[in-house]
């Protein structure tokens, strides 16, 4: 065989084959329905395994803050130890023990409060706070940039409520609305 | 007609549909996400650093506790949502579409129907005042409406009602302010808002919590949630007093927004319902804590559906709280009055 035709052999070998993988993927995904994973918040415990069970190193479930419900209280029952000293943003004051909640002043005497993302480990001690305390507007979601959309999610199969579960692609996220409650 | 060439599959074609298949199947696979997830790294359970933990502050010293239970009355409503006591100590109930009425020993005397759900209640007389969610409504004893609020907009959400003479006031959550109407439901004027020149220290109400009531020293006392106070104005609406700290342990209000609701005893002394650390408290008429009708380990099930007790009491100076979950209002009497066991029920 002659080494012009061994290449072009070898072309349409490749060509072919990536036709077939190209096809393959179109086909799986589209069959998967285009799901992911998501917490229901109105389920959701608290109970920590979010931030131990995922398969990450550093877990895709995260707090996020859903601002149409928070109360932008002064003493922020997600933000602050039950019992601080002073309602500043000093940390023996701060309730995550990772420093990922951000408190920004707004107006007297009204704070937003924010997620510091990469510092969050999901593990739901200021969600319980919130939800306890306040109106609950800080839930634990994971995080579609992270998350890697395992087939069996392992934080899914140790969740102790059963709060997590397949939802649409295109809704991606579950957050605490009437209709979601419903 | 095809020939018999035309039916054998030649040899490259062959390969060349192989090669096709190979490569989906491939891709099948790799389309997977993940087939199967990577074994989880064996991580410790999270230490106490990341737990959420009051139970220390829902610890209730026996001494502390000055009511005791005496009974429940089941209500039967879906959606219980207002409780008030009548003069006649009847107690009304307010929720789904309808106001049940009981007799001080939990047996059931009437019902008026309502055209929706109701927010609060109160009793002025032998008048029933129902807040709904944009607006009020005044009803006779039979059910019949002798007046209707106007609409107080669509950010209006109100959560407590009372009247006296020719002064009604209900307190709005949404637009968190008081608003204050003549006999006829027109509007006279608003107070308390955040912000506004009417030398009141403005209302906080970050949730659906704002309670008021007219006490029977002639003021008006409106529960001010985010600033963990009650305070009291003048029927005009001057701002007078404040009492109250946030705090989680007894003394104070626990959380960013307390007391969702409050009553006042025969003698003046208040009794309050907090959301979080379920708890109603004892305080006396200057706001100073006197003890506890029930603690959190008595009036909550569990952490993740905790109730908020709406409160009142009688002239017998019982405490009466709606558990707006269960539907059934709770009885407590003063200890001093509970009756005496003897032995035998002891054991």
């Amino acid at each position: 065989m002659k080494r012009r035709a061994f290449f072009n052999g070898l072309a349409r070998v490749a060509a072919l084959f990536g036709l077939g993988g190209l096809a393959g993927s179109l086909a799986r995904r589209a069959q998967a329905g285009h799901t992911v994973w998501q917490i229901d918040p109105w389920k959701c415990t608290w109970c920590g395994k979010c931030a131990t069970e995922c398969v990450l190193e550093l877990s895709a479930v995260k707090c996020v803050q859903f601002y149409d419900i928070c109360g932008y209280c002064d003493f922020c029952t997600g933000y602050f130890e039950p019992q601080p000293n002073k309602l500043n943003t000093g940390a023996e004051n701060q309730l995550c023990p990772t420093g990922a909640i951000i408190r920004k002043f707004i107006e007297d005497p009204y704070y937003e409060y924010s997620i510091n993302e990469p510092l969050c480990v999901g593990c739901g001690k200021c969600v319980k706070g919130c939800t306890l305390f306040g109106n609950g507007s800080f839930h634990l979601q994971i995080r579609h940039d992270r998350c890697l959309n395992c087939n069996e999610c392992s934080i899914a199969k140790a969740c102790p409520v059963q709060a997590i579960s397949r939802v649409p692609a295109d809704k991606p996220y579950r957050f605490k609305t009437l209709e979601g409650k419903k | 007609m095809h020939s018999d060439a035309d039916k054998k599959v030649s040899r490259r074609g062959f390969l060349n549909a192989g090669l096709v298949a190979a490569g989906g199947a491939a891709g099948w696979l790799a389309g997977c996400d993940q087939a199967q997830p990577p074994a989880p790294t064996n991580r410790q359970p999270l230490g106490k650093r990341f737990t959420y933990d009051v139970s220390e502050y829902e610890k209730v010293e026996p001494g502390q506790l000055l009511f005791a239970a005496a009974g429940q009355i089941p209500t039967g409503l879906q959606a219980a949502s207002c409780l008030a006591v009548g003069a006649d100590d009847a107690l009304y109930v307010g929720g789904d579409q309808v106001i049940k009425i009981f007799e001080k020993d939990g047996r059931p005397r009437s019902a008026l129907a309502l055209p929706e759900p109701p927010q609060a209640l109160a009793l002025d007389k032998d008048r029933v005042l129902v807040a709904f969610k944009d607006h009020f409504a005044i009803f006779d004893g039979a059910g019949q409406t002798l007046l209707k609020g106007e609409a107080l907009g669509p950010r209006a959400h109100l959560t407590a009602i009372a009247a006296t003479g020719e002064v009604l006031f209900v307190a709005d959550a949404g637009n968190r302010e008081v608003v204050r109407f003549d006999a006829a439901g027109k509007v006279l004027g608003r107070f308390g808002k955040l912000g506004s020149k009417d030398g009141n220290p403005g209302f906080v109400v970050p949730s659906p919590y704002f309670h008021l009531m007219i006490g029977s020293d002639g003021l008006l006392w409106v529960a001010n949630p985010g600033r963990h106070q009650i305070q009291a104005h003048t029927l005009e609406g001057r701002f007078e007093l404040g009492w109250g700290q946030p705090a989680m342990c007894v003394e104070g209000f626990c959380g960013c927004c307390n007391p969702s609701f409050f009553a006042r005893l025969p003698d003046d002394r208040f009794i309050t319902s907090e959301r979080g650390l379920v708890r109603i408290k004892v305080y006396d008429a200057k706001g100073k804590f006197l003890g506890l009708v029930a603690g959190h380990s008595q009036l909550a099930q569990n952490d993740q559906n905790l109730p908020v007790y709406r409160v009142a009491c009688d002239s017998a100076g019982r405490v009466l709280a709606l558990d707006p979950i269960t539907g059934v209002i709770r009885i407590f009497v003063p200890k001093a009055d509970e009756p005496q066991k003897t032995p035998a029920q002891q054991k």
